[in-house]
This record gives C-alpha cells, sequence and structure tokens, in this order.
C-alpha cells in the first residue's frame, strides 16, 4: 500500500528521488507606493536572466541557483540577461525563506505562494519581511488548517470500526 | 481539508481496490467478512502509513510498510479467527499487491 502512496505520481525523474513529486513555490513582492525604484529577481527561476517584478505578481524563484532581489534604480539600463547582478552596485537582498522544490509523492500541497514585504531600500542592501504563505493543492485548492487532520479522523474512524468488528455479533449471540 | 482529502482519496481507494482484490481471492469463508476486515484495517493503518511517509526519510518507507503489513497480519488473525499463518496468507500478499500497484503506475508515469 505504501507503494502508491510513494510513488504516484511522480515525474521528472532526473531531478527527483523516487517517490517525490514537483512544487511550484513562487513568491510574491509588495512595497509601499513610496518606493520608487524597481525590483528585479535574479537570476531567473532556471538560472535565466532577470525578471521585472510586478507588485503581488507571483513569480517562480530558485533556491538552489541563489535567486536574490535587486533594488534596480527607476533611470538605470535594464542589464543585459547574460550578465550576473551580483557584483551591481544596487541593493539586495536574499530571498528569507528556502524554496520548497519536491514533495513526496501523495503529499497534497502542489503551490506554495510566499508574500514578501519590502521594508526598506538602503544604500547598500534591501530589508525584506516575510509577510505570509499559502499552500494550494489539487485544482489549485487552497489548503487551510493541518494536513493530518482529514488522515488522522480517518485513521480514527478505521479504529473505531476496528474495535466494534464484531460488536454485532456479540449482541446477536 | 478538501484539498488534502481530493489528494488522499484516490490512494486509499487505489490501495482497497489492489488489497480487496487479493484477499477476495485468497479468503477462507466468509469471505465477506474477510473484504469488511480488509477496509477496516486499511481505514485505519493506510492515513497513518501515509502521514508518516510524507514525514520520514524515504529510506523508512520499507520500515513503514512492514509494520503496516505487521499490523494488519494480527489485525486479520483477531479479527477473523484465523491461525497466524493463514493471517499472513492474507496480509502479506495483499500488502505485496498494493506495493507493486503503486510501483507499476510509477513506471507508466516515468
Amino acid at each position: 500500500m505504501l507503494g502508491i502512496c510513494l510513488c504516484l505520481p511522480s515525474s521528472v525523474p532526473d531531478l527527483l528521488l523516487p517517490g517525490h513529486t514537483t512544487v511550484r513555490h513562487e513568491l510574491a513582492l509588495t512595497w509601499d507606493d513610496s518606493v520608487t525604484t524597481r525590483f528585479v529577481a535574479s537570476p531567473g527561476h532556471r538560472m535565466h536572466g532577470h525578471r521585472l517584478l510586478t507588485r503581488g505578481e507571483p513569480f517562480p524563484f530558485s533556491s538552489k541557483y541563489g535567486t536574490r532581489l535587486y533594488a534596480v534604480p527607476a533611470d538605470a539600463e535594464w542589464p543585459d540577461a547574460k550578465d550576473s547582478l551580483r557584483e551591481s552596485p544596487w541593493p539586495s537582498a536574499a530571498i528569507p525563506v528556502r524554496e520548497l522544490a519536491a514533495v513526496r509523492s501523495g503529499h497534497p500541497v502542489a503551490r506554495v505562494l510566499t508574500t514578501l514585504r519590502v521594508v526598506a531600500v538602503r544604500a547598500d542592501r534591501l530589508e525584506l519581511e516575510v509577510v505570509g504563505e499559502q499552500r494550494f493543492g489539487r485544482f489549485d485548492l487552497p489548503i487551510d488548517g493541518p494536513l493530518w487532520l482529514p488522515l488522522l479522523l480517518i485513521a480514527g474512524a478505521g479504529g473505531v470500526w476496528l474495535l466494534r468488528f464484531h460488536a454485532p455479533r456479540r449482541r446477536g449471540a | 481539508m478538501i484539498a488534502v482529502l481530493l489528494s488522499y482519496l484516490p490512494l486509499l481507494l487505489l490501495t482497497l481496490a489492489a488489497e480487496l482484490a487479493v484477499v477476495a481471492m485468497l479468503a477462507p469463508a466468509p469471505r465477506r467478512e474477510a473484504l469488511r476486515a480488509c477496509v477496516a484495517l486499511n481505514l485505519c493503518t493506510h492515513p497513518l502509513a501515509t502521514l508518516c511517509s510524507w514525514y520520514v526519510p524515504a529510506d523508512a518507507s520499507l520500515a513503514i510498510e512492514l509494520v503496516v503489513c505487521g499490523f494488519e497480519w494480527v489485525g486479520y488473525s483477531r479479527l477473523l479467527w484465523l491461525s497466524p499463518l493463514s493471517a499472513l496468507r492474507l496480509a502479506l500478499p495483499a500488502n505485496v499487491a498494493s506495493s507493486l500497484v503503486g510501483v507499476g503506475l510509477w513506471l507508466a508515469s516515468m
């Protein structure tokens, strides 16, 4: 029975261990109206280019490739996609959460959205805070509450059935 | 809760289908009682084993499977008043069958 739990539906076998499935972990960045800089995520999700961020719009990132957020002045020239922004003079910050890239097959989480907020843009760094995290399951339905609760309820029902398995027979005897 | 159930219930139903088929073939009479026992045992063990599989390392999966099989072995023995050997003849093939179904589905998805 565990074979069904662990092996279904596993995909991308070159990247995942057997029995795991990918999770789409995205970020959404928000900032105050008073902030005039543009925000850029670099490198992109698959180690390519830079992504100009729109306030509140989800974007992918990669902990593996070290995606950082940069505050790019409004009048600065857009960097070439091949150039790394690591050496740029613009304030930046590491993503304050670890990417959830995969879960065990059968795990209900299919997508995670973490919302970040720009607290301050300093001369040498960006200050971010984690506002919240929302998990989504199949059909992009939000997952609220503990994951274990429905399973424990089913197990409890099974346990009660086991305890009462012979009850009708005893009454009839 | 709905999202969790939508993800979990197909796994439970697949497991039940595989194990009920084996129990229906191998169970001594009365077969209906054996099928009831199979459903009751799996309703108890499957969610707990699934929860464990989410949170323990992948290499502990075999240990979880063995614990489940052991629990169902004792369960069949006590629920159906079977000898330990007869109960093992139900629990072991049933769990092997559901594991093979899972592996087969995984291979098919590659």
